[in-house]
This record gives C-alpha cells, sequence and structure tokens, in this order.
C-alpha cells in the first residue's frame, strides 16, 4: 500500500502548466502567469478588539495581523492577509502549515478563535507582466490600477469571488477557490488573448513581494 | 428598375476625409459598387447615385438616406451573412471595407416594386395613426391570426440564424474624468482635463475625433481652419499620458453613481477575414468616471412637409456632411430650406462645390443678393415632387393668418426644380445620456430646443451644443465656464482659455416645424414626423384630437419614436406638432423618457466573454479529470459538474444505472461526494448554535459521532438536510446539500449577526478543502481494509454513524460512516490535493472487488428506494418534517427555540389534509411514471378534476424489479393501500399507494 511520502499531492492547475511557455514567448508576453502549487491556508477567525487573540496569533508568527482593512502583512514565513473585520487568511509554505497550525491552535485554546486549515481549497496564482493590469481590468470592476502594494482586496472575476494582493508593481496574486479555478483559468486565457499569455514556472516568475512564500515553494 | 440619379461626382479639396487614391469594392441589394476608404456605406451608396434604399414600414413608400449618423431612420441594411450576419446596421454609421455585403431589410418583393406600397398608395388615407388596433379588433377570436399575418410585414432586418462567429469582451475603467464626445467642445474640456493632469479618458462614436469639424472645413478656431486646429488639438492630447481616447466607441447608457457604459466597434470597419481572431469584434467599457463629461453636441432637425420622405430629401447636416466630409456631392440642382441662418452657411459651401441652389426661407424680410444663389424668403416647401427621387418641389408664399399661425397660400404655388432638398428646422441636443437616471431636459424658447444646464449637475458637467450653445464661439466659451469646477482640485493649475472663433452675426430664428401648405392637416401630400415608422404630421393631431394629451400617449397611440432610431429626428418635432395641437409651449409637453441603449448594442457586447462554456463558473471537484477519463456523462448540480453516470461499452442511462445499482446493493461502488457544501463550526456555543438551526436535538452528540439534521426556514419549512459530526466538544463538522450550501451559509451568519450576536461562534466554509470519496455496498468495509487503514473497521467498533479519524492509502482522512443508499458506507475525506490519488487508489485496489463508480442518476434510485428525500426535489418549500414523515426529526422541548418550530403550530401548518410523502407502486411493475405527474382519486374526464398533489420521484429498481415513485398526496399517510391514478401525457395510471421506504424499511443493511 502507499505511504505518506510516495503520496502525490495534485495542485487545482498543475495540467494547465506541464508545459512552460520557452523563453521568448515568455518575453514577448503581454501577461506571465505561474500557478503557485500547494500553499499552506490558515483561516483564522477572531475578534478586530481581542488583544488576547492578537497578541496569541503575533506570539506564533512574530507579526501581528493586519487590522487594516485591505491589507496584508508579511512576516519571516508567511503572509497573513485581512479578508474581513473578524477574518485573516495565513498564506504560508506547505511545509510549516502543520506546525503553524497546531501552534496557533494551541496559543488561542481557550479565546474566542477559530483556526483552521483550508490548504486544500486554495487555488494560488501569479499574475506579472506589462498588461497585467489590463487583464485583471478584463475581468473585474475592482479599481485595480489603485491597489496600492501592500493592499489586498476580494472581489468579482466576474461571477466567481477571487482575492487579489499586490505585494510588488510587477504582478500580483491571486487567490480563489479549487472549484473554480478551471473556470477561471478559461476566462484569463479568453481575456489574456489580444496580448499573449506566457505560463510559467514560479521561479522564472519572480515575486519580490512575496519572498516568504516563493522561498518555501 | 433604372436607378433614379446617375452617380454623384466625388468634389471638394484636402477637408475631404475620404482617400480616392483607393477605391475599394462592396455590395448593396445585390449589386457590385465601388467606394473609397474613409466612405461610410451611406456615402458609398450616394457617390454611386443609389438614391432609393428602403420601402417604409406602413405604406411601403421609397425611402433614401436622410441622415449622416445615429440618426438615421431610413437606411436600415443587414450587414453580411449567415455568422457574421447583423441586422438593421444604419448605413450611415457602417464604415466601407473591402467586400462589404450589405442586404435590404425592407422592400418585397424588391425595393423597385413594393408589394406594401401598392396598398399604401391606394389605402393610406383609410390607415392613420390607431389603423391596426381600430381595424384588427372583431372578432376576438380572430386576434391571433390577424397577429401572425401583420407580423409577417413588420419589422425591418432578420436576426441571425448562426450562432456569432465573432467574439466580444469587457473592459472596466475608473477615471477622473470622462468626456462623451470628441467634436470641438469634447476636444476642448479633454485637453484641459489632461493638462490639469486629471486621469482622463474622452470617447466618441465616429471613427475619428472631430464632430461636427470634421463636416464644417470653413469653421475658425485660433485662426485656424477646422482641419489644421483638429490636427493640433488631438496631438497635444496624444502628448498627454494621462488622456486615453476611444473613437468607434459610444456611450449608451449612463446609470446611478456615474456608471457610464460604452460600446466600442474594433473590428466592424475591417473586412471579415482580415479582422484579428485575437481581438474582440466589439467590446463594452464600463466606466465609472469621478467627473462626467457630456460633450454629445446636437442632431439638427428636418423640416415637416408634404412628401418630405421622398429620397433625396435630407437635413441639411447630411447635405453639408456628405459634401464636405466624404466629398459627395449628391445632387446639382440643391433646395435648402430652413428657418434660420444656418442655411446661408450650407447654401455657401453648395454653391462652392458647384452646384445651382435654391433657398427658400421661411422668415420673410430680404437677403442680400449672392451670385448663385435663388433666395425665396417668407416661402415654405408644400410638397416634393417625385417619388422615387426627389425632381422638384412646389413652393407656397406664406404669410400670418388669423390666428397668427403662418398659413400657405396654395393658390399662388409654383415650381422649382431640384434633385436634392434638405432642411432644416433647428437643433435638438443629444440630451439622452443625462436622461437615462431620471434628469429631464429644460426647454428654450428661444432656441426651440430642450437642453441641458450649462452648469450640469453633481458629477456631470455638459458642454457645447448639448446646452443649446449651438455657435462654435458660445459653445467653447461655455466649455471653458462649466469645466472650471472640476479643474479646481486638479492636481495642476492650468489657464484655461475658449479658442477664439469668430461670432457672426445672426438674424434670429423662426420657430417652425410644419410647413403649411395652405390645405387643411391631412388633406395635402403626407408630410412625415418620424419616418422609420410612417408616422406624420397629421397622425399626431388626429392622436389629439381623440384626446391622447400626454405625449407618452401620443407617442404609444402613433409609435412616434419608437424605432431603432428612437426618434432622434422625430422626438422633438413629435413634441413642438403636439403642443401645437394642444395650444399650448412645448415646455408643458415635456419630452418622453430617455432609456438605454442610445443606439443599439449587439447582446455579444453585453454578455462580453461570459458565453458558452464561461456562461456561469463550472465548478469541478478535485477528482473531475479522473471522471473525464472514465468517460463520465454530466448533470449539472448548482454550479458544479458532477458525474451523472459512467457508461461502459456502450451503455445508455438505463444500463448503466441499473449496473451501478447491482454494485452497490450487491458489491461495492463508489462515488465522488466533494460537492456537498462543508462548513466548520467552532465555539463554545456551537451546540446551541446548531439546537437553534436544526429541528433536532444536539446537545448529546458526542464526539466521533455524526447525526442527520433538517433545517427549516421561519415558516417551518424545510430549507436543507445533511449530516453533521461532532469533532469535539467545540467543533463541528456541518454537511449541506450541494446546491444549497452558499444559501446556508448565508442564512446561518445571518441568525448568527442579526439575531444572536451573543453566541460565541464562529463559521468557515471548507467544502473546497475537503474531496469525500463514499464507498457504497455490502463490501465497501473489505474495500477500506484493502486500501489499508490505521482505524478498527469492526463493526462493533466503528458503529453506523460514526467517524473516526485516521489514515487511509497512506493519507491522513476523516471516515463518516453515514448512508445516503442504506448500504454500509464509508466517506472518506481527504484533503483536495489528494483527492484523486484517493479516488485512483479505491478504483485500482478495488478492481477484484469490482468497485464499480457511480453518478448522481444511481444516487438518486439508491436514495428513493430507500424513502430519503431530496430538499427541493421531493420537497417545494411548503413542506413541513412532518408533511416528510419526518417527525421524528423535531425536538419540540429543546430549552430555545428552533427556527420554524412556532410556524408548526400555524393553523395551516397543522392542518389536517396537507401534501404528504409517500410511496407509489404502480399496478404494472414496469411502468416508470413521469415525474410531475398528478395525482387523481379518479380517472375522469370532467375538467377541472381535484388534484391530490403530484409525483416528485420515479425510478426503475433493479434491485426490486419494479418501478417505484415518491409522489406528495393530499392526506397520503391516511390513504397507505389507496389506489389512485397518476395523471401525465393524456393517460390515467392506476398506482397503490405504500410507504415511502421499499428497501431495508428497517435499516439492517446499514448498520451491518
Amino acid at each position: 500500500m502507499l505511504d505518506g511520502a510516495s503520496a502525490q499531492l495534485r495542485s487545482p492547475l498543475g495540467e494547465h502548466f506541464a508545459r512552460p511557455s520557452p523563453p521568448d514567448e515568455r518575453e514577448r508576453a503581454g501577461i506571465r502567469v505561474a500557478e503557485w502549487a500547494h500553499l499552506g491556508c490558515l483561516v483564522l477567525r477572531g475578534r478586530a478588539d481581542d488583544e488576547d487573540f492578537h497578541a496569541a496569533v503575533q506570539g506564533v508568527l512574530g507579526a501581528g495581523l493586519p487590522r487594516r482593512p485591505s491589507t496584508f502583512v508579511a512576516a519571516a514565513h508567511s503572509v497573513a492577509l485581512w479578508i474581513s473585520p473578524d477574518e485573516w487568511w495565513l498564506l504560508l509554505p506547505r511545509e510549516r502549515r502543520d506546525a503553524t497550525l497546531a501552534a496557533l491552535s494551541s496559543a488561542t485554546a481557550g479565546l474566542f478563535a477559530q483556526v483552521l486549515d483550508n490548504s486544500g481549497s486554495l487555488a494560488c496564482l501569479r499574475l506579472a507582466g506589462p498588461q497585467h493590469v489590463t487583464l485583471l481590468r478584463h475581468l473585474s470592476p475592482y479599481d485595480f490600477e489603485s491597489l496600492a502594494v501592500g493592499r489586498c482586496v476580494s472581489t468579482v472575476f466576474p461571477k466567481a469571488g477571487v482575492t487579489v494582493l499586490r505585494g510588488d508593481d510587477d504582478g500580483v496574486l491571486l487567490l480563489f477557490r479549487r472549484s473554480f479555478a478551471d473556470w477561471i483559468w478559461r476566462l484569463i486565457e479568453r481575456s489574456a488573448q489580444p496580448y499573449g499569455l506566457a505560463l510559467c514556472a514560479p521561479q522564472d516568475l519572480p515575486a519580490p513581494g512575496f519572498a516568504a512564500l516563493q522561498a518555501g515553494s | 428598375m433604372t436607378q433614379a440619379a446617375p452617380p454623384a461626382p466625388r468634389v471638394g479639396g484636402t477637408h475631404v476625409r475620404v482617400d480616392r487614391s483607393r477605391t475599394i469594392a462592396f455590395s448593396f441589394d445585390g449589386r457590385h459598387y465601388q467606394g473609397h476608404p474613409g466612405d461610410t456605406l451611406a456615402s458609398a451608396l450616394l457617390a454611386n447615385g443609389v438614391r432609393r434604399v428602403a420601402r417604409s414600414f406602413k405604406y411601403g413608400r421609397a425611402r433614401g438616406i436622410v441622415g449622416f449618423g445615429a440618426e438615421e431612420p431610413n437606411a436600415l441594411v443587414q450587414l453580411e451573412t449567415g455568422a457574421h450576419s447583423t441586422p438593421n446596421v444604419k448605413a450611415t454609421q457602417a464604415e466601407l471595407y473591402e467586400g462589404l455585403v450589405a442586404a435590404r431589410t425592407s422592400g418585397w418583393p424588391s425595393l423597385a416594386w413594393d408589394w406594401k406600397s401598392i396598398i399604401g398608395r391606394v389605402a393610406s388615407r383609410f390607415m392613420p395613426a390607431g389603423f391596426y388596433s381600430k381595424t384588427f379588433k372583431w372578432p376576438a377570436s380572430w386576434w391571433l391570426r390577424y397577429e401572425a399575418m401583420i407580423r409577417r410585414f413588420a419589422g425591418f432586418g432578420s436576426a441571425p440564424t448562426l450562432p456569432d462567429a465573432e467574439r466580444y469582451d469587457h473592459l472596466h475603467h475608473h477615471v477622473d474624468v470622462l468626456v462623451v464626445g470628441g467634436g470641438a467642445a469634447g476636444l476642448v474640456a479633454a485637453l484641459l482635463a489632461g493638462r490639469a493632469g486629471l486621469k482622463t479618458l474622452l470617447i466618441d462614436e465616429q471613427a475619428e475625433l472631430g464632430g461636427w469639424l470634421l463636416s464644417d472645413p470653413s469653421a475658425q478656431l485660433e485662426e485656424l481652419p477646422a482641419g489644421e486646429w483638429l490636427t493640433r488639438t488631438i496631438a497635444a492630447l496624444a502628448a498627454l499620458p494621462n488622456v486615453q481616447r476611444l473613437t468607434r466607441c459610444t456611450g449608451f447608457g449612463l446609470y446611478d453613481q456615474g456608471l457610464l457604459l460604452a460600446v466600442e466597434l474594433l473590428q466592424d470597419h475591417l473586412p471579415i477575414a482580415e479582422r484579428s481572431a485575437q481581438l474582440p469584434r466589439q467590446r463594452q467599457h464600463k466606466i465609472r468616471a469621478r467627473q462626467t463629461v457630456l460633450a454629445t453636441g446636437a442632431i439638427e432637425r428636418p423640416l415637416v412637409f408634404g412628401n418630405n420622405d421622398v429620397p433625396g430629401v435630407m437635413t441639411l447636416a447630411a447635405g453639408l456632411t456628405y459634401l464636405n466630409r466624404y466629398g459627395v456631392l449628391a445632387g446639382k440642382r440643391v433646395l435648402i430650406t430652413g428657418n434660420h441662418d444656418g442655411i446661408y452657411d450650407g447654401a455657401a459651401d453648395f454653391i462652392r462645390a458647384g452646384a445651382e441652389v435654391t433657398l427658400v426661407d421661411v422668415r420673410g424680410g430680404t437677403a442680400p443678393a449672392r451670385s448663385g444663389l435663388r433666395v425665396l424668403r417668407g416661402h415654405g416647401v408644400a410638397a416634393v415632387r417625385g417619388r422615387h427621387a426627389v425632381r422638384g418641389a412646389r413652393i407656397v408664399p406664406l404669410a400670418p393668418g388669423a390666428d397668427g399661425h403662418l398659413q400657405g397660400d396654395a393658390r399662388a404655388a409654383f415650381e422649382v426644380e431640384a434633385d436634392l432638398v434638405l432642411s432644416s428646422a433647428g437643433y435638438a441636443p443629444t440630451v439622452h445620456l443625462y436622461c437615462h437616471d431620471g434628469g429631464r431636459p429644460g426647454w428654450r424658447d428661444e432656441l426651440q430646443a430642450f437642453v441641458l444646464p450649462r452648469e450640469g449637475r453633481a458629477g456631470l458637467a455638459c458642454v457645447g451644443a448639448v446646452t443649446g450653445a449651438f455657435e462654435l464661439a458660445d459653445a467653447l466659451a461655455q466649455t471653458i465656464e462649466a469645466m472650471a469646477p472640476l479643474l479646481a482640485g486638479a492636481p495642476k493649475a492650468i489657464a484655461a482659455v475658449a479658442p477664439h472663433c469668430p461670432r457672426p452675426h445672426r438674424e434670429a430664428a423662426l420657430a417652425l416645424v410644419r410647413v403649411p401648405d395652405g390645405l387643411r392637416e391631412g388633406h395635402g401630400a403626407k408630410a412625415f414626423v418620424d419616418f422609420q415608422n410612417d408616422v406624420t404630421a397629421a397622425d399626431i393631431a388626429l392622436a389629439v384630437r381623440e384626446n391622447y394629451h400626454s405625449i407618452e400617449h401620443v407617442k404609444r397611440y402613433t409609435a412616434l419614436g419608437f424605432g431603432t432610431d428612437q426618434g432622434k429626428l422625430s422626438n422633438v418635432n413629435g413634441v413642438l406638432l403636439t403642443a401645437r395641437a394642444l395650444g399650448v409651449n412645448p415646455a408643458q409637453v415635456g419630452t418622453t423618457t430617455y432609456r438605454p441603449a442610445y443606439t443599439p448594442v449587439s447582446f455579444g457586447a453585453l454578455a462580453g466573454i461570459t458565453v458558452d462554456a464561461l456562461f456561469d463558473p463550472r465548478r469541478k471537484t478535485a477528482l473531475h479529470a479522473s471522471h473525464e477519463a472514465a468517460g463520465a456523462q454530466w448533470e449539472n448540480v448548482g454550479q458544479w459538474l458532477r458525474p451523472w453516470y459512467f457508461p461502459r461499452g456502450g451503455e445508455d442511462l438505463h444500463a448503466a444505472v441499473a449496473r451501478e445499482c447491482r454494485a452497490a446493493r450487491q458489491g461495492v461502488a463508489v462515488m465522488d461526494a466533494s460537492t456537498l457544501g462543508k462548513i466548520q463550526i467552532d465555539g463554545p456555543d456551537a451546540r446551541e448554535f446548531l439546537n437553534r438551526v436544526y429541528s433536532n436535538a444536539w446537545s448529546q452528540l458526542a464526539p466521533g459521532k455524526c447525526r442527520y439534521g433538517l433545517m427549516l426556514d421561519e415558516n417551518g419549512m424545510v430549507m436543507d438536510d445533511g449530516v453533521t459530526a461532532c469533532i469535539h466538544d467545540t467543533q463541528f463538522h456541518m454537511t449541506t446539500t450541494t446546491g444549497g450550501a452558499a444559501r446556508v451559509m448565508n442564512w446561518l451568519e445571518r441568525w448568527h449577526q442579526t439575531e444572536w450576536p451573543e453566541l460565541r461562534v464562529w463559521l468557515s466554509s471548507v467544502t473546497d478543502h475537503w474531496s469525500t470519496v463514499a464507498l457504497v455496498g455490502p463490501r465497501s468495509r473489505e474495500l477500506l481494509a484493502l486500501l489499508g487503514t490505521d482505524i478498527d473497521l469492526a463493526p462493533g467498533a466503528f458503529k453506523f454513524m460514526d467517524w473516526r479519524q485516521g489514515r487511509v492509502a497512506g493519507l491522513p482522512v476523516r471516515v463518516f460512516r453515514i448512508s445516503f443508499s442504506g448500504e454500509v458506507s464509508y466517506e472518506i475525506n481527504v484533503e483536495s490535493g489528494y483527492g484523486r490519488q484517493l479516488w485512483d487508489t479505491v478504483l485500482a485496489v478495488g478492481a477484484p472487488l469490482g468497485v464499480t463508480p457511480y453518478g448522481t442518476e444511481t444516487m438518486h434510485v439508491l436514495r428513493a428506494e430507500k424513502g430519503f428525500v431530496i430538499v427541493g426535489q421531493d420537497s417545494d418549500g411548503s413542506m413541513t418534517p412532518v408533511d416528510l414523515g419526518m417527525g421524528w426529526a423535531l425536538a419540540l422541548k429543546k430549552p430555545y427555540a428552533f427556527l420554524g418550530k412556532r410556524s408548526l403550530a400555524r393553523s395551516d401548518t397543522a392542518r389536517r389534509g396537507r401534501k404528504q410523502l409517500v410511496g407509489l407502486l404502480t399496478e404494472d411493475p414496469q411502468a416508470v411514471l413521469p415525474e410531475g405527474a398528478q395525482i387523481l382519486e379518479a380517472p375522469s374526464d370532467a375538467r377541472p378534476l381535484p388534484m391530490l398533489g403530484h409525483v416528485t420521484s420515479s425510478y426503475h429498481s433493479v434491485f426490486l424489479g419494479r418501478s417505484i415513485a415518491l409522489a406528495v398526496v393530499a392526506c397520503g399517510t391516511e390513504r397507505q393501500g389507496q389506489t389512485l391514478y397518476a395523471w401525465a401525457r393524456g393517460r390515467a395510471t392506476p398506482v397503490k399507494v405504500a410507504s415511502s421506504v421499499f428497501v431495508d424499511p428497517k435499516g439492517e443493511r446499514q448498520h451491518a
């Protein structure tokens, strides 16, 4: 029988990225995209004014959760993003997931908080290239030209929920549910046609704003 | 069949925007012609001498090109064929390209000889406004026949019969300033906003910027001819990186909060073969601007006079545009008539081009003599001569009558030869966008126009002719004024000065629309107000006589302004004629309601990319690729794609389902249950929360145990169901129906946030985190053991409705021993990334046991055999738990009421005689009832018959070797054993009322 070590994780869009575009095509393309597969994603729920909760989380992560709406905070090994006044998502390399989940659960034990693993839900794309904002403007009503570095927003694409994080000027991260991944991918492929779409390996599409995640992925 | 006019000569100098060094071929109505790049279909047809392009809607009269843009009422063509076919394109807006194919949209059997024209000529005097509703009334039983007949003759182009071969998309904009309209005022406004450092977007419907300046090369701005000023201004805009320009882009709707929708025709002007497959044909722009500037200009109103619809009668603006912009001199003997000084400017252009011009000015007085120009002051056109093309006009002297209105003197009429008649009664500002969200224009007597306020309104500036500033100098000065508030807070301070323009002396215009012909209205030649719907001045007078006094009623009675042109030439004239007939000021009549879209917009542009497979999200489970490889047939459940059944070797649905059912009842089968909604509930009050949202009790559920829960709405009706497991004392794993997941999540959050904020509980959706593989059947335990697990599978250790955490096939899992089939069943939950591996492993390891994947159809049969309901199929929002035979799921003694509890005691909810869920067995065991069949007490031909209920689920059960059905029937539980009748498809089938549980009523199998 199989054991855990030989278990094969499959990412939501892995099949589409089986053959990355050649370098010259990558250069030419107006839009470049890479799948960040297998990230860990924890959901943290707690009250915005519950200082004990925030202290407990900060104790584990080394950085506090963002309290300003639509912002995220990158810690040494994770990125915490504000989703709503009482919900945050914590993105982190998969190998840190179980330990972090356990540490957060134990740090918040007895507090009014929820910590859960939602990694299986997560589809994540890095979107970059000179036309990446145009692509976002094709897909969503949000004012992406005004989305500053350090900010994130949950919006629609155009009928599916997507969370967009800007960590640097080169591009953004897109987070969405695994079950919507295929549909959203088709939207991206279709909308990118006028500009050229290059499929990249994560290492070929650096994301300076998310070093904490890329190092481990 | 002869064309009425010889080809018109091309004239003009450098200001002409047509490139005559190249020719392009096109066809219209089956004939081949040549035009030049820069032409529209209309200008090219005129240059080829084509005058008659359509037949009118009601009377079948020959019609020609009247306008030069969006206002064109007559020249509607079917552009291209097959999958590229577009109906009712205005020839005035269709840019010419090599190989363009246009067909007529009216005229049967031909444009030259039209069937309707015979009726129109013989009977038109008996076909006034209201003709159809007055005539086709009797007998009432013939209404449908009349409708079918009339519809055959109505309409213009044909809807395409093939799927559209082209694509469309949407693009969102967020800007500081949006300028709609790229004429002189719009260009100045955009330049000011751009220089002030504001993020600016300028859109214009035409192929190039310039607006009326393109038609008026003699205009002077800053001492430059119009063309040169345009070139410089557009270059200045292009040099500003914060200004974006979009041409061929029509703002068609303005909505709340400043959202403006516009459609850009990206590729309509290209030959079909040259259109890029990478680009959309059209793009809808969704523009959100802090400030919108309407620089939409004005459209010239024609005068209304006898036979003013003969091909060769146009607006003066159209005649000048064809002459100056396209270099088409559409007539050699031009008659220009109007009520203001603009007609003298127009006459000068035609004289320069070598035409012989007669000016018929309805105003009295004298005019300075000018060579090549005959001026008739105090005269009007009584009627145009010619049927298929203008040959001349009958002119009458005009003088004020006893009522103060001008009267024509028919006895003093005389003829003037002409091959082109141009008229102008003033200008109608293009106020549409301003009015889309409820605004109304104001009437100004001195301008004879409905105009927008010069000061605009919050978030909206109005500049140029749209405010009634019809003279260029005034329009530009007003633009500077209106832009000042927008520029006040801009990043850069700039000096805003209007470009200098000459201000010619103007004699006052005369308020006149209908040229009096000396006859009573309705007795002279037909004088058209609305060309597209054949509405005459007499029709409007009749409507008022018949007591339609509101302009909205006049509009509907006469069809004024209802065409694809939306009355751009006719609406204001119609208002003025109505005011005249009512004897009131036009301000009291007001306008009709302006609604989006300003011009027709294709469905493709509205839909964008969300068509076909992208129409709605198609959610896929992590196992999808495996199902696809196995040849699954698909069913849409909510937004999910679920395997419906897995045919093997040419099986149909029934054969596949029979095989899948046998495997589940006799061996082992496997299903992808990942689509169920999953909600993780945490918190010290989680149990109490469950007690309130479910009808049954949750206080005692121990960790490691699962329970079926029934969720009711406030009315006590079942809204969802599912199994919830206790993970530990303060954590629960709730499942919902596939389609109900989002609704249930919202429902729970709503109650928590608005009614019970004191409950300390968190809810988070984990639907996508888990993939669920359900092993089902008597040999499922054997298969689970084969997969390898550290969970003790002994029936005594891992009981029905238990869940366990552990490893299966080396993967970390949660296994729920729950069943939707009545068989022993283990639902293995694994993180979705491992879902496919688990599924593939189950199929590989289970092969020796004959493990059989099954889909939703088999799931439905298995659950129906057990009488398990599907919320939304066996219930419809009007069924209580009691109605569904699940009174056992009501914990009425819980200390805090559950949602819906009180409603269960309401008289209607508690009464006898409600519909209840029962089983039905047909007398013929092979007869499968149609779902939806009505239940009758006895078959009878009497109508109406009392209907007792209907069949909700119906299948052939291969396990039982017969058909089974579930139904909701009035007093169903009391009818056990009765014979009733199921009526469907013209037949009453006798059925016996039975228990809704057909298989294993004691539930021994699932406990095994």
